[in-house]
């Protein structure tokens, strides 16, 4: 019996392997037919016939079908062979690849801060000065060291809330809310969770609807936070990311960081948090999930999906994130919402998420043809490119160019419409304060400690008061890093 | 006849089958949850994890049909991976189980200046933990250009000395000499002797080390991680696969199944073979 | 271990070419170790008093990182994982390993050799966490102790424990559940290690077992000894090397822990780091992070005094039985 059941195993592991070996020699996703007219590509970039490179592209977030577009357009225009590989730990792997010769040509990805300029400043990748591209305003300082620049930035991605159309025509008004439409003030958002909370008692999968679904463990509520920072006083927020090492080595930075605008604004996510006491005497975000601290985006955005709240936050990006499951479960009810205004006469502002994915060609890629690489990103940071990948992906790109909204799906367009009568915040800036990631706020412990203590007027600025704290307490150590 | 026990023993012996039973129930349990699982949709399991019976068959289409063809880092498929795996773990083990072997055979079986100096060193590399000296193994691996290659791992696993060189000196110094010596009047050299005598006696400690080695390997994720992002190996992929579809679990699912099951397979069909070996491999400490 | 000798058949060339067999077959194993051993660690200590800029400029600095890596160790420079709970973490899973994982092991591989009943079904099933990939695992504990749909949360709730399924009242599950509290994370976590981590020795154990004497076990009964006795003064002295083998590799594995810190958390708590997870992300962060090297060096030197020092105390506690 063992030795039929032995026999049987040996036959089956053939098999896989024979399979495997067959497997291998799988369908190329780039061989398709291109989508649009290919026209005179090799006027603008040139011929590449018989030329190659490899793009490494992260597989999360906005994907890469927008990728593989522009690759197939650009080969049957130029003759060239771009390949885009889809790789979803490609950010935890760039070490390795950008020292080993084992990487890519050109890279498409987010990355901590520190790392590109390191790679710049090593001289382990290309400079990019000579493409010549448009970016929006906000966006030329992002990738830029010592008057360099090293990585083109792509993604615009707005944030905001995303909230359930269902669900608001279901609950009652109450204060500044009104049954039926998101609230456009932050006294109307607080409103409708209180009506949440106490008149509404939906109950779905046998779980209470709550308000709010957010990710604790990353950066969902700080997204919240600097877009109230820079809608209740703008200037002061891009001071506080154009700060200089002058402001830091006088030490007199502090009210760039803790002033009352920056207080108002965490206090209002205070608010939203609504720290509730529990049976247990402890305190939980009573807007949201018991466990909402220890969330991921994706578990939060899910629980949204799921109907178990009834906004959540994310951006731009939602719609391709979520894509597999809004497809199979069919789901319409999603829409856009920007930051509801705080102080009335404050300009409706989205923050933009940065640092966000961006193209670098490293200098030890497998093919060596960078001069194909940077017509290729010159290509994809054309006007009608920047139109396909919002096609595609929903976002905006970094650069300049007129949104082509009919292209685009209801979402989509949501957020187009959004940016346009919106003030957006970014939060870069190329002085060497920025660079070293020094003043990148905590995204995650402030939040948790708010949810998690008993409300008070002053916590906000406690919690303030302790970033900076760290920030200068660590300032030497990160200009240590530069030379 | 059946074995009376005592009172005394009877407990003993019912509290060790409850705790056994405990975690085996819950070993089985994870089973067949990963299973079931595997063959619901995405829909359905993100609402509810811990349904057993809710299986769609265009959902197992699909999910396997997913793990197979999706590529990890844009170029490595499951089947792929598999054979990465073998590669590896093939690779690994015969260098990491013959090298020591040489090595300790030597050791146990001749006389010579430094003997005593190499078996300090060989302990003195079990207890030394040396987690710390990665960066700078990861900075010479790239500067002779085998980061993130097969060959690169190989040497990193190329030692002579660890605790299978120990093993291996407790083993050959065991194995009566007269064999060695009725072949050297033969005319045999040493070399000959290993080869012809003392080799094949080890193939129990053989099987049994490269048994465990296999499925430590197969298992590794720290290995690939560091030093082989190129060639992502099973253990590596189903971690990328899950940070890929982590919203879409059941994907992940079939994935973990099929290589789960082969790894399975091959324990079931060669549990008794692996007990059998450890015990006549001696491995006393 | 037997002395080796053979009468010469001709002297010197057969001396000659035994030296050759040895040191030749021993050249490489030692070129090995002096370059992936004392390189690689002399290295690390070296670059230890280095720091490198964004740009590659090496500077030297002294003590500087081993005071950043105490400040860390000791808690005055909590920064992301690079924290003191790290140390105190590793550390932890010492006790646990000694005398929780391994007795229940051990325990399991006698029941095992008594025969208890269904012993053949666990010698397979017992094994299973060990053939089965720490993701896998991983994920299934993280999943069971999901709040809204975990099993473990269900089970809770059905006996009374988990609260009436509101956010308001969840029994003794804490907020932000067992892996998102601070002050139950690592306990979980140390749960996960017990559940996953006591039959990794388990064929060890049972292969030392099945080479121990009959005959002593027999007297034993005869003797009217328990079999519970049996197992502590006979099987235990009796496999005692084995113990103290296996013991000291847990021990020295502490130091290198960090899978399941990074799966169950996604390594974003911060009181779930350990001595392993923060040197290998560090390294995969940024490959010239010499406050790594530093910690390194220091978790070499105190390890090693750690684990010579648990080695000596086995050793002393009870003589070797030669059988």
């Amino acid at each position: 019996m063992k030795k039929t059941f032995k026999r049987i195993l040996v036959l089956c592991l053939t098999l896989i392997t024979a399979v495997s070996f067959v497997a291998c020699k799988g369908k190329n996703n780039d061989d398709t037919t291109p989508t649009i007219e290919v026209g005179s590509l090799k006027e603008t970039y040139g011929d590449w016939t018989g030329k190659s490179i490899e793009v490494g592209a992260l597989d999360k977030g906005v994907r890469v079908e927008w990728l593989r577009d522009a690759a197939r357009n650009f080969n049957a225009g130029t003759g060239s062979n771009i390949t885009i590989k889809a790789d979803e730990s490609l950010n935890e792997n760039l070490e390795t690849f950008i020292d080993a010769k084992t990487g890519y040509d050109v890279y498409f990805t987010f990355s901590a801060q520190h790392q590109w300029v390191r790679w710049g400043l090593q001289d382990k990748i290309y400079p990019l000065d000579d493409l010549g591209v448009n970016f929006k305003e906000t966006m030329e300082v992002c990738g830029v060291v010592n008057n360099v620049r090293y990585t083109m930035p792509y993604t615009y991605s707005p944030t905001g809330f995303i909230y359930n159309q269902n669900y608001i025509n279901d609950i009652p008004s109450n204060g500044e809310f009104v049954k039926g439409t998101f609230p456009k003030t932050w006294q109307g958002l607080l409103d409708m969770c209180d009506s949440i909370n106490t008149k509404w008692n939906k109950v779905t999968l046998g779980q209470k609807v709550v308000p709010l679904s957010w990710g604790g463990s990353v950066g969902d509520m700080g997204y919240v936070f600097e877009a109230l920072w820079g809608q209740i006083d703008p200037v002061g927020y891009k001071a506080y990311w154009g700060q200089t090492t002058e402001n830091v080595a006088g030490q007199n930075n502090k009210s760039l960081l803790v002033n009352e605008n920056s207080i108002q604004a965490l206090d209002c996510v205070a608010k939203l948090l609504n720290p509730t006491k529990n049976t247990n005497g402890q305190y939980y975000p009573g807007n949201s999930f018991s466990d909402s601290t220890s969330h991921s985006n994706l578990m939060a955005e899910q629980k949204f999906l799921n109907g178990l709240s009834v906004f959540t936050i994310s951006g731009s990006w939602f719609e391709t994130e979520m894509g597999e499951q809004i497809e199979d479960d069919e789901i319409d009810f999603y829409h856009y919402a920007t930051m509801p205004i705080v102080n009335s006469g404050s300009k409706e502002t989205i923050y933009i998420n940065s640092p966000a994915e961006y193209f670098m060609i490293a200098k030890n890629g497998k093919n060596n043809n960078p001069d194909l690489a940077k017509a290729f990103l010159k290509y994809l940071a054309s006007e009608e490119r920047s139109r396909v990948f919002q096609a595609y992906t929903g976002v905006p790109t970094a650069m300049e160019y007129r949104m082509q909204k009919d292209t685009l799906s209801p979402f989509a367009k949501e957020v187009a419409e959004a940016l346009e009568r919106s003030a957006q915040v970014v939060s870069a800036s190329d002085q060497k304060a920025s660079l070293s990631g020094v003043l990148n706020l905590n995204v995650t412990t402030p939040f948790i400690r708010l949810a998690t203590m008993a409300y008070s007027v002053d916590n906000a600025e406690a919690q303030l008061n302790d970033l900076y704290n760290t920030q200068y307490n660590d300032w030497n150590d990160y200009f240590k890093t530069f030379d | 006849m059946k074995k009376k026990f005592s009172a005394g023993d009877r407990i003993f012996r019912i509290i060790c089958f409850t705790i056994m039973m405990i975690f085996a129930v819950s070993y089985i349990f994870l089973l067949l949850w990963m299973v079931f699982s595997s063959f619901r949709s995405v829909s359905s399991f993100s609402k509810y994890p811990f349904r057993f019976f809710d299986i769609s068959f265009d959902a197992i289409a699909k999910n396997y049909s997913k793990a197979f063809t999706y590529k990890v880092g844009g170029h490595t498929s499951m089947p792929q991976m598999i054979l990465n795996s073998l590669a590896y773990v093939v690779g690994t083990v015969i260098i990491s189980v013959t090298i020591p072997a040489i090595s300790g055979y030597i050791v146990a079986k001749y006389k010579f200046a430094i003997r005593g100096i190499i078996t300090s060193l060989a302990i003195i590399t079990l207890v030394v933990p040396t987690i710390g000296s990665v960066t700078m193994t990861y900075r010479f691996m790239e500067s002779i250009h085998l980061l993130d290659t097969f060959w690169g791992v190989f040497l990193l696993n190329a030692g002579g000395f660890g605790f299978s060189f120990l093993l291996f000196i407790n083993f050959f110094a065991a194995i009566p000499w007269e064999y060695a010596e009725a072949a050297f009047l033969d005319g045999a050299g040493d070399f000959k002797v290993f080869i012809r005598i003392m080799f094949p006696q080890a193939t129990p400690i053989f099987v049994s080390l490269g048994i465990m080695s296999f499925i430590a390997c197969w298992n590794d994720y720290y290995t690939p991680y560091l030093y082989l992002n190129s060639h992502p190996t099973v253990a590596y992929g189903l971690m990328a696969i899950q940070s890929r579809y982590n919203a879409s679990m059941p994907y992940v699912f079939s994935a973990m199944v099929f290589s789960t099951g082969v790894v399975l397979a091959l324990y079931v069909a060669f549990s008794k073979t692996i007990m059998e070996s450890m015990s006549a491999g001696g491995l006393k400490g | 271990m037997s002395k080796q000798e053979t009468k010469a058949r001709s002297g010197l060339s057969v001396k000659a070419k035994r030296r050759i067999f040895v040191y030749g077959f021993l050249a490489w194993p030692i070129l090995h170790f002096l370059i992936f051993w004392v390189g690689m660690n002399i290295g690390t200590m070296i670059d230890s008093f280095y720091i490198y800029s964004n740009s590659g400029v090496r500077s030297f600095v002294g003590w500087e990182n081993y005071a950043e890596a105490f400040k860390i160790i000791l808690g005055q420079k909590d920064r992301g994982i690079m924290n003191h709970y790290a140390l105190l973490n590793s550390l932890s899973l010492i006790p646990l390993a000694l005398f929780i994982n391994m007795p229940l092991t051990l325990i399991f591989a006698y029941g095992i050799y008594k025969k208890v009943a269904g012993h053949a079904f666990f010698r397979i099933t017992l094994f299973l966490p060990s053939v089965i990939s720490t993701v896998v695992l991983c994920l299934v504990f993280r999943l069971a102790l999901d709040n809204s749909s975990g099993i473990i949360v269900m089970i809770l709730r059905a006996i009374g424990l988990g609260g009436d399924g509101s956010q308001f009242d969840t029994g003794i599950i804490p907020v932000g559940g067992f892996l998102g509290n601070d002050s139950t994370v690592w306990g979980t976590i140390l749960v996960f290690s017990v559940w996953t981590g006591v039959n990794g020795n388990l064929i060890y154990f049972s292969s030392a077992m099945a080479r121990m004497p009959q005959g002593i076990f027999e007297s034993a009964e005869i003797d009217g000894a328990s079999q519970l006795r049996q197992f502590v003064s006979v099987c235990i002295p009796l496999i005692w090397p084995t113990i103290t083998t296996i013991s000291v590799t847990l021990v020295a594995a502490v130091f290198s822990w960090m899978m399941p810190s990074l799966l169950l958390t996604d390594g974003t708590s911060e009181r779930a780091s350990t001595i392993g997870l923060m040197i290998t992300v560090g390294v995969k962060n940024d490959s010239k992070n010499t406050v790594i090297n530093a910690m390194g060096v220091l978790v070499a030197v105190f390890g090693s005094a750690l684990i010579l020092s648990f080695r000596y105390l086995m050793s002393k506690i009870t003589e070797e039985v030669e059988y």
